[in-house]
């Protein structure tokens, strides 16, 4: 049987492949055949067999169980980042709205906090997962503040990869791996700050970095451009790969995309969880004595291009790069690590040998 | 008119050196106006023709293009200081001017006048403008002129061309009221001529103090800390209305995770109406840039302190003519707008400072918060600011007998502190004038409205009103501090010497180092063994003997 479709990098259920001489279209086929069609590796299909509909069924099996998506921001405190959670997400999903009063203290070190939501729309449920990281950079002296963040990612790694060697695994094993981890850069106008570079440089390996600058109604569209510029060359310098990272572009279509992407990030963001009314439609937005920052508006920050890019187009996308090459990253290293056995941990029961 | 005549000597005499006081004030319901009478004399430079007692046209010279015109002037002298103009002048605005709507209004208070007298010298020994709503008056109770708005000049800004120093004797002064209700004693001469004898003339101290120190020029030291990308540099030229770094070289961050914090210090001359200032900026680059900033204003305070010690080495010196202050007069401190209020490095700064330096918090690049936002900023800081402990530069409390408005702006400078700034040298067209801002899609922020920052603030406060304070609090306050500390660590270390150094009962010197020791010990073994050498001869010759 010739081998049908590309090999598989994706996890797509696997489609038998097709017997080359299929004869004509079976009578339960509530749709008329189209004639001879070409499957990508040019065995002609003679009618229509219904393969497409995988994507509905998916579709409604992703409906019923929901999915969950987990987001770390990380930067400096007071650049915004609850509200732009809160404005992404279009409800008050971030720590400070979940009931935790706003911290007035800058704790001494990093802290991880995590709340979760369940968001749904249109029928889909999600649970969404914001972790925040109060402290970090806040200190005078700011060495290592990344290893608490770095901890913690592996931590998730390290429960996803326990459940999963069990010999009876759960049927859905919850997934609380940061699927994206939003870095958000202190618009100074000049260029990345050490501790910027630092961080991203520690972290790209483990997880999947989008740089944002935040609280970009400081710059005018001059100073961002050139900013950016500065931004994205540091960057390269500095061997950083940020999400849609070029290596694991699949196609040319994927890099094409991905290209006018990468162009534009890091993405300028304002935040805004107010509406005002401007030209007769209410919008979210800042108001200064001299105008209205309109938080959507295009020509005013790049907060749509971000949302279309995080939510719209690549949401699966950071959950799949994360679990094949992030995730499967750190299994190889841990599995090698340990020369091939599965350790013992101190609450587990079980042995499992690999 | 031997009266008339006697007046006009004693006009005469009055506009040499020591000068006449002049006092214009705004006020459109004057006095009446008196065509006929006494005339100034371009070619003389005197009045002539005056009677005393009796308005008087008088024309003077206006210079100031935009603001309304000077027409006529009434003279009138006062009899306790025969010399003494007072001047009326009747605002006359020309078409032009009145379109612009610069009439004074009641609540507009300063009016800035640009006046020169035509006279012999082109400017006047000392002018003084009184506000338009705030007539002087005599307060016959406690014998003092009150609500004489003569510093309402120092709101005047850059267009006022007078020069202004505090008056000791404007207070003394009688108002006309007090001259209409006694005019018998203007027209008796003899008065005059015993007031002339009571006239010292010290009164004219500040005018000398003023022309020596413009001749020699002022100079003032600003410093300005912050981390990288907060708009200092910025505010700084745009404080000063010129291009101090023109080719700077921003460090990106890989050459900035090495680099200290090191203070550079630029110097520029300015010149304003013939006021010279030598200006030094001193600039911390890499401060708070760091991944680890444990102790980054150590170089500042280091810097500050060498200053001082500069200073204090020459002052104790025995050339102390040419003495050059670098001491730094006022730190501007730039704070972050992005965090919740002080960080951890804002506050061990300013604890370090505090004592060295007037240290001045802003809030840099105001233009990203929202008014409510700057408030509450504001407010935050304030509380941090007290709670810490921190003693930023106070503003110094104005006098009693100021203008009520001089009082109300002072008060509104001290609610505003910290200054929420943005800084801009490039100019962009605002409802129909050329502005300097910055231009956004969503509007044009224009630094120089009140509504939009505190730009204007901190630049009356720093330059206009100031300047002179902060120089003064530097070198009364912070340098003796740390000339009284250097003196003192100097007598206690010169204590503790000289006490090694007394008589005291068989201690012997501190601890001689070690070749002197090894030279004694080799002593000591050479001495001993002469003697038993010695005491071994003498054996001998004892037995020879025997």
């Amino acid at each position: 049987m010739s081998d049908v479709g590309p090999p598989e990098v994706r996890p797509k259920p696997v489609v038998p492949a097709k017997p080359p001489n299929v004869g004509a279209p079976s009578p339960s086929n509530p749709f008329p055949p189209q004639g001879s069609h070409r499957s990508s590796s040019g065995s002609i299909l003679l009618g229509y067999i219904g393969i497409d509909t995988i994507i509905e069924q998916m579709r409604k099996k992703t409906m019923k169980t929901g999915f969950d998506f987990n987001i770390m921001v990380v930067g400096n405190s007071g650049l915004g980042k609850s509200t732009l959670v809160n404005t992404l997400f279009k409800s008050q999903v971030s720590r400070r709205s979940a009931g935790w009063a706003r911290d007035d203290k800058i704790p001494k070190t990093v802290e991880i906090k995590a709340v979760s939501h369940v968001l749904e729309e249109g029928g889909v449920k999600m649970k969404l997962t914001v972790v925040d990281t109060p402290g970090f950079g806040d200190l005078i002296n700011n060495d290592n503040c990344w290893e608490p963040i770095s901890k913690y990612i592996n931590e998730q790694y390290e429960k996803f990869l326990k459940e999963e060697v069990n010999i009876t695994r759960k049927k859905r094993i919850p997934d609380t791996r940061v699927h994206c981890c939003i870095y958000f850069i202190t618009p100074t106008g000049h260029s990345l700050r050490p501790l910027d570079v630092e961080f991203m440089k520690r972290l790209s390996h483990s997880v999947n970095i989008i740089p944002v600058i935040a609280k970009s109604d400081t710059m005018t569209i001059e100073e961002r451009l050139e900013f950016k510029q500065r931004v994205r060359k540091e960057l390269e310098m500095g061997g950083i790969e940020f999400y849609p990272q070029k290596e694991f572009d699949e196609d040319m279509e994927d890099k094409s995309d991905n290209d006018k992407i990468r162009e534009a990030m890091p993405f300028a963001v304002v935040g805004s969880d107010k509406e005002y009314q401007v030209n007769g439609k209410r919008v979210l937005g800042r108001r200064t004595a001299w105008g209205i920052v309109e938080v959507e508006n295009p020509n005013h920050c790049e907060f749509a291009l971000l949302r279309d890019f995080l939510i719209r187009s690549h949401l699966q996308d950071l959950k799949e790069v994360t679990h094949n090459i992030h995730y499967e990253t750190y299994r190889a290293k841990r599995l090698n690590a340990n020369g091939g056995l599965h350790p013992i941990s101190s609450n587990d029961t079980q042995e499992s040998n690999l | 008119m031997t009266a008339s005549s006697s007046m006009m000597t004693s006009l005469g005499q009055a506009w040499d050196q020591t000068g006449p006081r002049l006092v214009l004030d705004w006020s459109q319901s004057g006095p009446d106006w008196d065509q006929s009478g006494p005339d100034w004399d371009q070619s003389s430079g005197s009045l002539v023709n005056c009677m005393p007692g009796v308005k008087t046209p008088l024309t003077v010279d206006r210079s100031d293009a935009d603001s309304t015109r000077a027409h006529s002037a009434v003279c009138r002298t006062t009899p306790t200081h025969p010399g003494d103009l007072v001047i009326w002048l009747r605002v006359q605005m020309t078409a032009s001017s009145r379109s612009k709507s610069r009439a004074p209004r009641a609540g507009n208070p300063s009016r800035v006048i640009d006046v020169s007298i035509s006279d012999q010298r082109s400017k006047p020994s000392r002018v003084l403008i009184s506000s338009f709503r705030s007539r002087a008056s005599w307060n016959a109770s406690s014998q003092r002129m009150e609500r004489f708005g003569c510093k309402t000049l120092v709101h005047a800004g850059r267009r006022s061309g007078l020069t202004y120093f505090p008056s000791p004797l404007s207070s003394r002064w009688p108002a006309d009221e007090v001259l209409r209700s006694t005019p018998h004693t203007v027209e008796n001469p003899e008065v005059l001529q015993k007031a002339d004898r009571d006239y010292v003339g010290f009164a004219t101290l500040p005018n000398q103090v003023h022309r020596k120190s413009v001749k020699k020029g002022f100079d003032f030291t600003l410093m300005v800390a912050g981390e990288s990308g907060l708009g200092k540099s910025t505010l700084v030229n745009s404080l000063f209305l010129t291009d101090l770094h023109k080719d700077r070289k921003l460090l990106n961050a890989e050459e900035r995770i090495s680099q200290t914090v090191e203070i550079s210090s630029l110097t520029v001359d300015i010149e304003e109406k013939g006021v010279k200032l030598k200006l030094t900026i001193v600039d911390t680059p890499g401060f708070g840039d760091a991944v680890n900033n444990t102790e980054c204003w150590r170089p500042v305070t280091d810097y500050i302190d060498q200053q001082y010690e500069h200073y204090f080495r020459d002052e104790s010196g025995l050339n102390r003519k040419n003495i050059q202050d670098n001491r730094v007069h006022c730190c501007l401190y730039f704070i972050p707008p992005f965090g919740h209020g002080l960080r951890p490095v804002d506050t061990e700064f300013m604890k370090a400072l505090q004592q060295k330096v007037n240290v001045v918090p802003l809030i840099a690049k105001a233009d990203c918060l929202t008014p409510g936002e700057v408030k509450k900023l504001k407010e935050r800081l304030r509380e941090e600011i007290d709670k810490c402990g921190i003693k930023t530069y106070q503003f110094p409390d104005c006098d009693e007998d100021e203008d009520e408005d001089f009082k109300r702006q002072d008060k509104e400078l001290k609610e505003s502190s910290p200054f929420a700034v943005i800084g801009s040298n490039t100019v962009v067209e605002a409802r129909g004038q050329r502005v300097r801002g910055r231009l956004y899609p969503w509007g044009i922020v224009e630094v120089e409205n009140p509504a939009h920052c505190d730009f204007v603030k901190l630049r009356t406060m720093l330059i206009r009103t100031h300047m002179h304070d902060l120089k003064d609090l530097t070198s009364d306050f912070h340098y003796e501090n740390y000339r009284a500390q250097c003196i003192h660590t100097m007598t206690s270390k010169m204590d503790a010497d000289k006490r090694a150094e007394s008589p005291a009962p068989v201690l012997p010197l501190a601890t001689p180092d070690e070749e002197t020791e090894k030279l004694i010990k080799r002593k000591d073994d050479e001495l001993r063994r002469m003697q038993q050498m010695l005491q071994k001869m003498q054996q001998q010759m004892h037995e020879q003997d025997l």
